[in-house]
């Protein structure tokens, strides 16, 4: 919502507030500001022509010099839609700037040429002030001037309105809200009386309120002898600052009264609705106009020229033929109004807000109207808008009332529901101690009502604005924010603190970070969502993808059911980042299907890509038995064939290991190999083993004995080194100490340490046992070296 | 007496030569510190002398035996140092210290936070239903809040939740009050990705229902929260806001850390001199009834705060798409 400072100041008096003041006030207690916009955001200035040349390529382009003041002369290029010659003053737009329609100007490449800006026309700047289309200024505007200042265009606030506050999106309501910040008065609209003629009325305006449900009041008027013309350059000029084209007087009036009061208006050309069959009982040449619900293929061609094809049920505003405008949302083409109108219906109504944003949003089409419609109207505005906008069009246009006020009620007036204040709650609540006084002081500011009033209470009725407040905290949030939020107390919550420790695993998957990230991994975050070809890169089947519904883009149909294409796309980011190693990894959640639910599993997947694999792989396995250390001991790794394994802890599989293959590894320079790995952490999070008890040190020596075997290929070290591991219980832990490639094989030396809970073994003892267990270990691709 | 200490001569003279002729280091404390060393012989003498002797006798074996100790530790540094050149600057071989990505690192900083407040932590699922998400906190199908959060939907009744509010209903009707918790987490809004939107970004709420908690300590923890994370010279400022769940509703400002007087060209405010930083307010009273809680005797504060926006303020980082892009030249300056 854009609110022009030098309207808002018709209806309250802000001399004694700066801007600053007023847009900190503002921000605090009512609404965002946006942004202000001055005359300065706006680089238009009074330029002289000091040359002009023709641009021989081009038919139509002329290039001049143009003095803008401050010793600065540029080119500007233009075409020849007026007559232009040296010595002119025009509005030039000095680039980089945009101007108050929106439209940005920026240096160009014209033909070979630069143009440093741009000739400004009436169409250009949204005004319609000159007949020849663009202003001329004479020797007393100093060249360099600002235009809009010279048209005297002031600050201009762009406010971002909550959607609770439907009262504020206008003029007039924002005064009123802020007169009650500030604690002024507001000057009101005067609301004239319609005077009309009882011999100009006839009875050709009929109204057919059809939707009654949806539609709590139908107000229209007939205005007949009008002579359109362009609105006075103040209405222009006000429209323009608060965002809006001008069009013609009658279209700007409605828009005009819109923006003051928040009453959505339309205006129909009488002429363009259809004559009504006058077998219906209407006198000849008369216009019915219904006001119904939508039906199956029914289109509408609008004001701005697009065409809509509307949802059933939503409401137009018909004639027997054709639609004449979509209800709270935006008119038909057919209808519009145009210079050459003479007669309209004149139409304000209250349509129920929640029809208006369905229709809306199925049509993907907001408007000034409809976003007000949404929010809700003040009840009792219709009538007054609508009189409000007769008085001025007659001011402008001329003519003459030819129609009673037609006004149908559908719904008996709402009585507003009382809402009782209690200050003890509000204190308890707050935190704010002010007296009742002060409390009443406030509501009164704001235009409650005050039924009743005791020691603690206040039974209050919220104007009639007011569509929000509907409970007692919403009147506590209204005294807040003008006693202001600033000035209530910081105190720290006493009360009792809870001990139940949630069910949480934050802790745990940060202890994995840490620990991944102390090993010399880089922790990676990427979106939760990939495209399809990345489903076919993640393994997993199509079907077992979740598809979003509404995507951005291919780039989020579906989301993730493996980390592993996110990881990827990170390499592929860094495939030349200087270091030959790169360690990443991601801890997040997968999505899936599973017997028709959805399914979320928080994942950890890493990717290690480096010149050695086997450098990879005791990486990799250097992580992932440090992080099974952290939760369980017994860790063992599977494998299923030379290019995966799976990742078991008691037995149980928590994850994999996988040899990459993608083809960003195929056309690495550095020729490098990669190696995936993921642990699904929920499985390992249930399989945690948790200290009890502490376990006794031991206090007998221990004792080491080596064997070498001799392991033919494809064996995996994992099968020898896991069950040796379970053979005995005085054998403690097995560690590899050396490997070395045979011909046909890998010789592999590994030390074997015993040691007894309750006594010394002897070295006969070990030496015994040492023998059985490494040759119970010996197989078809097993054996002991000598 | 006197071959005795002739013996202890031979053995000083013998231990010199054996030096200078090199011989191995262990041999040589084998031969004159081992078992059966000519010293250990001595010391297991010494008991057979009288008193007197004893005493004169000792002194002299452990002078031999310290001398002997030295002159073989000596011996062995003398070795060493021409063996093998030791450098203690050798760079570490591997495995440098990797990084924790700023997103992880600040919501640890924030549970770090809040935690000494008796703040637990709370999740819930990131594919939420609209119960949850929405109507639960008192956004219905029809309320124009739902425009400003555009969600991702998985089917008419799913979808990614759009904010970590949807925590508050799950933590509500699970536990009774008293309730205090944080929650973080990843959230999702379809928004395409600019400077300041990704599709997915990151969130903390945090909860407290009791008897007595006001707007007053929602301020005063607000305060003393942002001091940590920024600095102890930060001021705030409470703005009135939106969001149907709180009532009143509330955002707030942090004072731009980066310039201290207005300045219209500071990049971080752009010269307002204060920078939104998150939404809070007194649960409504609906909230709370939808968790089957009485709002005549309990009532609530809540808060939601981006991760990513702290993030960039303190670290001037311009695009939230950067933490999406994973360049390792920007998570290596994380650690």
């Amino acid at each position: 919502m854009k609110i022009p400072l030098n309207w808002l100041q018709q209806f309250i008096s802000l001399t004694d507030i700066s801007t600053r003041q007023l847009v900190e006030d503002i921000s605090l207690a009512i609404c965002e500001v946006e942004n202000i916009i001055s005359q300065s955001s706006f680089d238009v200035r009074v330029g002289e022509i000091k040359s002009i040349k023709k641009i021989e390529k081009s038919q139509k382009l002329l290039i001049a010099k143009v003095d803008v003041g401050n010793k600065q002369n540029i080119s500007i290029i233009f075409g020849n839609y007026f007559e232009v010659k040296r010595g002119d003053r025009l509005p030039v737009a000095v680039a980089p700037t945009c101007l108050p329609t929106g439209l940005s100007i920026s240096k160009k490449e014209i033909v070979g040429y630069t143009s440093d800006g741009m000739l400004v026309s009436d169409d250009e700047l949204g005004l319609k002030l000159s007949d020849e289309g663009i202003l001329r200024f004479s020797k007393k505007h100093k060249i360099g001037s600002n235009v809009l200042k010279l048209l005297g265009f002031q600050d201009t606030l762009d406010l971002k309105i909550t959607p609770n506050r439907g009262d504020l999106l206008s003029i007039y309501g924002f005064a009123r809200d802020l007169a009650a910040f500030y604690n002024k008065k507001i000057n009101q609209v005067l609301i004239p009386a319609l005077n009309y003629e009882q011999k100009n009325i006839s009875r050709d305006l009929i109204i057919d309120l059809q939707a009654e449900s949806v539609v709590n009041r139908y107000s229209a008027i007939k205005i007949s002898g009008l002579k359109n013309i362009n609105s006075p350059d103040w209405i222009q000029k006000r429209l323009l600052a608060a965002g809006f084209r001008p069009i013609n007087a009658i279209v700007d009036i409605t828009n005009y009264v819109m923006i003051e009061l928040g009453q959505p208006l339309h205006a129909f050309d009488f002429e363009k609705i259809s004559e009504s069959n006058t077998d219906r009982g209407h006198i000849s040449g008369s216009r019915e106009i219904i006001v119904r619900r939508s039906k199956l293929n029914e289109h509408i061609h609008t004001l701005d020229d697009k065409k809509y094809l509307l949802p059933i049920g939503s409401v137009v505003i018909a004639d027997h033929k054709k639609i004449l405008a979509l209800a709270g949302v935006i008119g038909s083409q057919n209808s519009s109004i145009s210079l050459n109108t003479t007669q309209i219906v004149l139409e304000s109504a209250i349509f129920d807000s929640i029809l208006i944003r369905q229709t809306s949003k199925a049509l993907n089409l907001i408007t000034d109207s409809s976003q007000r419609f949404e929010r809700k109207i003040d009840s009792e505005l219709a009538v007054a808008a609508l009189k409000r906008a007769v008085q001025l069009i007659i001011e402008i246009c001329g003519g003459k009332i030819t129609s009673e006020l037609l006004d149908l009620k559908t719904k008996t007036k709402k009585i507003a529901e009382k809402i009782t204040f209690s200050l003890n709650r509000f204190t308890k609540l707050s935190g704010i101690h002010i007296s009742m006084n002060n409390a009443e002081k406030i509501l009164r500011r704001l235009e409650f009502k005050i039924l009743k009033k005791s020691k603690n209470n206040l039974e209050i009725v919220p104007p009639s604005w007011r569509h929000d407040i509907l409970i007692e905290e919403d009147v506590f949030e209204e005294i807040e924010r003008i006693y202001g939020f600033n000035l209530i107390p910081e105190t720290l919550p006493n009360g009792q603190l809870s001990f139940k420790d949630p069910a949480n695993n934050l802790k745990l998957e940060n202890q994995i970070a840490e620990l991944a990230r102390n090993l010399g991994w880089n922790e990676t975050l990427t979106f939760s969502f990939y495209s399809e070809p990345e489903v076919r890169i993640s393994g997993i089947d199509k079907d077992k993808h979740l598809k979003l519904k509404n995507p951005l883009g291919p780039e989020t149909s579906y989301l993730r059911a493996s980390l592993m294409p996110g990881l990827l796309r990170t390499l592929e980011r860094n495939i030349n980042c200087p270091t030959d190693e790169i360690s990443i990894f991601e801890i997040g959640r997968i999505f899936n299907h599973e017997n028709s639910n959805f399914n979320e599993v928080l994942m950890l997947s890493g990717l290690r890509v480096s010149s050695h694999i086997d450098n990879n792989i005791s990486q990799v396995r250097l992580l992932i038995d440090s992080i099974l250390k952290i939760f369980n001991d017994e860790i063992g790794i599977k494998a299923n064939d030379q290019k995966t394994a799976d990742i078991l802890v008691n037995d149980n599989k928590v994850g994999k290991i996988t040899i990459l293959q993608e083809n960003i590894l195929k056309s690495d320079r550095k020729q490098r190999k990669g190696i995936y790995f993921e642990i699904t952490l929920e499985k390992l999070f249930q399989l945690t083993k948790k200290i009890s008890k502490y376990i006794e040190q031991n206090p007998f020596p221990s004792l080491n004995r080596d064997v070498t075997y001799e392991i033919a290929e494809p064996l995996n070290l994992d099968q020898l080194i896991r069950p040796l591991s379970k053979k005995n219980m005085y054998l403690i832990r097995v560690a590899l100490i050396d490997i070395f490639n045979l011909q046909n094989g890998r010789a592999v030396t590994l030390r074997l340490t015993y040691q007894a809970p309750d006594r010394t073994l002897t070295d006969e003892e070990v030496n015994n046992l040492h023998q059985d267990i490494i040759k119970s270990q010996i197989t078809d691709g097993v054996k002991i070296k000598l | 007496m006197k071959p005795l200490l002739k013996e202890i001569q031979q053995i000083r003279e013998g231990l010199i030569a054996d030096i200078k002729s090199n011989l191995a280091a262990n041999q040589l404390k084998i031969k004159y510190l081992g078992r059966k060393s000519k010293l250990n012989y001595l010391l297991k003498n010494l008991k057979n002398f009288s008193l007197e002797e004893k005493k004169v006798f000792g002194q002299k074996v452990n002078q031999l035996k310290n001398f002997i100790q030295s002159e073989i530790i000596k011996y062995e540094n003398q070795n060493q140092k021409t063996d093998q050149l030791i450098d203690l600057t050798l760079p570490s071989a591997k495995n440098p210290l990797g990084s924790t990505h700023p997103i992880r690192a600040m919501q640890i900083e924030l549970v770090n936070i809040f935690s000494p407040l008796g703040f637990e932590i709370a999740s819930g699922p990131e594919i939420e239903s609209s119960w949850y998400n929405f109507e639960a906190l008192n956004i219905d199908e029809n309320h124009p809040a739902r425009d400003d959060q555009d969600s991702f939907y998985l089917d008419d009744t799913h979808l990614l939740r759009t904010q970590t509010s949807s925590v508050q209903l799950r933590v509500l009707e699970k536990s009774k009050p008293p309730i205090r918790i944080i929650a973080p987490g990843r959230i999702f809004r379809r928004d395409s990705a600019d400077t300041i939107h990704t599709p997915t970004f990151h969130q903390i709420e945090g909860l407290i229902v009791d008897e007595n908690v006001t707007f007053a300590d929602l301020k005063g923890i607000l305060n003393y929260a942002v001091k940590k994370i920024f600095s102890p010279d930060t001021k705030t400022r409470f703005r009135i806001s939106y969001f149907p769940f709180v009532e009143p509703s509330a955002e707030m400002d942090i004072s731009c850390p980066f310039c201290l007087h207005e300045q219209k060209s500071c990049p971080v405010c752009k010269g307002s001199s204060w920078i939104e930083i998150l939404g809070c307010g007194m649960v409504h009273p609906k909230v709370l009834k939808n968790a089957q809680i009485d709002p005549k005797k309990y009532q609530g504060i809540a808060f939601g705060m981006g991760i990513e926006r702290p993030l960039m303020i303190k670290y001037q980082i311009p695009t939230i798409k950067l933490f999406y892009e994973n360049d390792l030249s920007f998570l290596n300056q994380f650690k």
